[in-house]
């Protein structure tokens, strides 16, 4: 529920606003001049404004299509990000944002239009090869689509872009719009998992890993491409039985040879983020775990990483060509 | 403990009585009043005596688990006499500066407020009016969370009852009328307060580290080990394990210590359940 809406002197008068501003007729809405005056103030914090984030409507001035980090992709060799939204409903406990930004409020950048803009003009950089465009790095694509409406919008421009290709990156089951449109052949519905135990003590909010695999089969079902994600790769010591275990599940209910990229990641967090999600969860499990800081970052140690990658691979090869199979930094 | 701060006597008296509190005798440089969970000061008006009074109040370090509430009355163009607000924009006019206290408590309806100079006779703007709660913000939102620095105020005077009949005893009947209010507010701050400052401890850590450090010396690198150590043995060891899993006495050192330490806790069960 949300009970307060922050709105951008900018976008006051957006017809965008108007409408999300419609849809909470009890929430109090308060004027600010840039969102960065609510959102980035040192005094704040992440884990009591996550008991009730407020909304913040805000303009996205620049910076709207970034090129990805080496190493992220698909098999592309253009790949970018963008993000209409920071901060996600949901509440996992390795979730970068927690570290990287003060505020739990969700900021929805209302000018989509500019970020398609933006993406047609990037995607027109260079005609003789597919770019990329990763939607979801700040945010979950489709955990708030029923209000943002934001992939609603941008289908039917990537419709109009057939060089250009989209992954809609998620954990929510929030496929109805995409039910109710035909497939498209240049978007991949890319769906993040853990093991079910791992899912149920970290990835709070987040609709079970059953409830994600039947939207899936849903989309499957209707012609969509799907991508599976196992990232961030979690260790416990019985990791391999919990990931042969999601492996098999997932591989008994999707159509192998019609998912479009299997793709793996590793825990990974800057310093001071993990110092900071530390401090706001003292005593969870994970962040006590086998954990180690090298060149300012966190990460298990490569020896517990190869034998994870290698235990996730070996069960993913069982069902997937390595061609279909991705490391992502 | 919550800080209550409270510009003029007779705002603070109705707080005093419905809160039952008791002048504090010891002598200083304001009138303090308090109770186990509750401390008020009245701090004079204006933002200079406001910003005086919650220094002063922050540095007397009693608690740890500090919230705060600035209650006062305030103009405002058309809100009734005696309708009471949490200010969820506060903006300096002199500085030209905002803050947006966040609203995590659902009690009360949000007003923004202009804190001005001199008292507002015109209400230019469509919002409330005050001489301090700027500086109440910019000053206890350095040493606390901002949601849990919070503005309450009671209108006393509006274009019909303009502030030239402005009456301080009226003003006192009602703040005292909206006693319940402000105190439930209070109560619900002071929660959201114990459980932030509860999910940033973990129960015995500090108590055994005390031990440790007192038994060898830490270097400050060794420090941050130590507690590093201990917050992974704390969130990891099974339930009902000793706070450490061997006699102190049997290290040498702070050095053979921490070996110890940190090869137990690396053989403890890697797990994630909650
Ligand atoms: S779903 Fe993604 S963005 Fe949302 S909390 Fe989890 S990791 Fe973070």
């Amino acid at each position: 529920m949300i009970r307060n809406i922050y709105v951008e002197e900018q976008v006051r008068d957006h017809p965008r606003t108007q409408i999300i501003l419609e849809r909470y007729p009890a929430a109090s809405v308060i004027d600010c001049n840039h969102y960065g005056e609510v959102f980035n103030p040192n005094s704040q914090s992440f884990q009591l404004q996550k008991q009730s984030p407020s909304l913040i409507l805000a303009n996205k001035n620049a910076g709207r299509v970034m090129e990805t980090p080496a190493g992220y992709g698909v098999g592309g060799q253009r790949n970018f990000y963008f993000s209409h939204m920071y901060n996600c409903l949901y509440d996992c406990r390795y979730c970068f944002l927690q570290g990287m930004y003060r505020s739990a409020h969700y900021v929805i950048f209302v000018n989509y239009e500019d970020f398609f803009a933006d993406i047609e003009s990037t995607s027109a950089e260079d005609s003789h090869q597919p770019s990329w465009f990763f939607s979801g790095y700040d945010c979950d694509s489709l955990a708030m689509e029923p209000v943002t409406g934001f992939i609603a919008a941008a289908l039917p421009v990537f419709a109009r872009l057939p060089e250009a290709r989209l992954e809609i990156r998620t954990k929510s089951t929030q496929v109805r719009e995409l039910l109710a449109m035909p497939p498209m052949e240049n978007c991949v519905v890319a769906f993040s998992f853990t093991p079910d135990e791992i899912s149920r003590a970290l990835e709070h909010k987040v609709p079970s890993v059953e409830k994600r695999i039947r939207a899936i089969e849903k989309l499957q079902l209707h012609g969509w491409r799907v991508g599976l994600r196992l990232d961030p790769l979690i260790y416990c010591d019985d990791y391999s039985l919990q990931y042969q275990r999601l492996i098999d599940l997932l591989f008994s209910r999707v159509q192998a040879d019609q998912v479009h990229s299997v793709s793996v990641g590793e825990f990974r967090l800057p310093r001071d983020f993990f110092r900071k999600m530390v401090r706001i969860y003292p005593r969870e499990k994970l962040f006590a775990g086998p954990l180690e800081q090298v060149d300012g970052m966190v990460s298990y140690p490569e020896s517990i990483e190869a034998s994870l990658r290698q235990c996730v691979l070996t069960a993913l090869r069982e069902h997937v060509a390595d061609e279909r199979i991705f490391l992502c930094a | 403990m919550i800080n209550l701060m409270v510009a003029m006597p007779a705002e603070a008296r109705p707080l005093i009585d419905h809160m039952r509190l008791k002048a504090d005798s010891r002598p200083g440089p304001f009138n303090l009043y308090r109770n186990e969970q509750c401390r008020l000061l009245v701090t004079g008006m204006g933002q200079v005596a406001m910003a005086a009074g919650c220094g002063w109040m922050a540095g007397q370090g009693e608690a740890s688990d500090d919230v705060w509430l600035n209650v006062g009355v305030a103009g405002h163009r058309s809100l009734a006499l005696g309708e009471l607000r949490v200010a969820n924009r506060i903006s300096d006019e002199q500085l030209d500066r905002h803050w947006y206290p966040p609203q995590l408590i659902d009690e009360l309806r949000g007003e923004a407020l202009r804190t001005v100079m001199e008292p507002s006779k015109d209400y230019p703007l469509s919002c409330l009016y005050d001489m301090e709660a700027s500086a109440f913000v910019a000053i206890c939102s350095r040493f606390c969370t901002s949601e849990l620095v919070q503005v309450l105020k009671v209108v006393s005077d509006n274009q019909d009852h303009p502030l030239e009949h402005f009456d301080v005893k009226a003003a006192a009947g009602l703040i005292a009328h909206n006693a319940p209010a402000i105190a439930s507010y209070a109560a619900a701050l002071c929660e959201l307060g114990r459980g932030y400052y509860q999910q940033s401890e973990i129960d015995g850590l500090a108590e055994i580290e005390q031990e440790i450090l007192a038994r060898w010396h830490f270097t400050s690198t060794r420090k941050t080990q130590l507690h590093g150590l201990l917050r992974r043995w704390f969130a990891l060891a099974p339930a009902g394990q000793k706070p450490v899993p061997f006699e102190l006495s049997a290290c040498s050192d702070a050095a053979a210590f921490l070996q110890q330490l940190g090869r137990a806790v690396d053989q403890l069960p890697v797990t994630v359940d909650s």
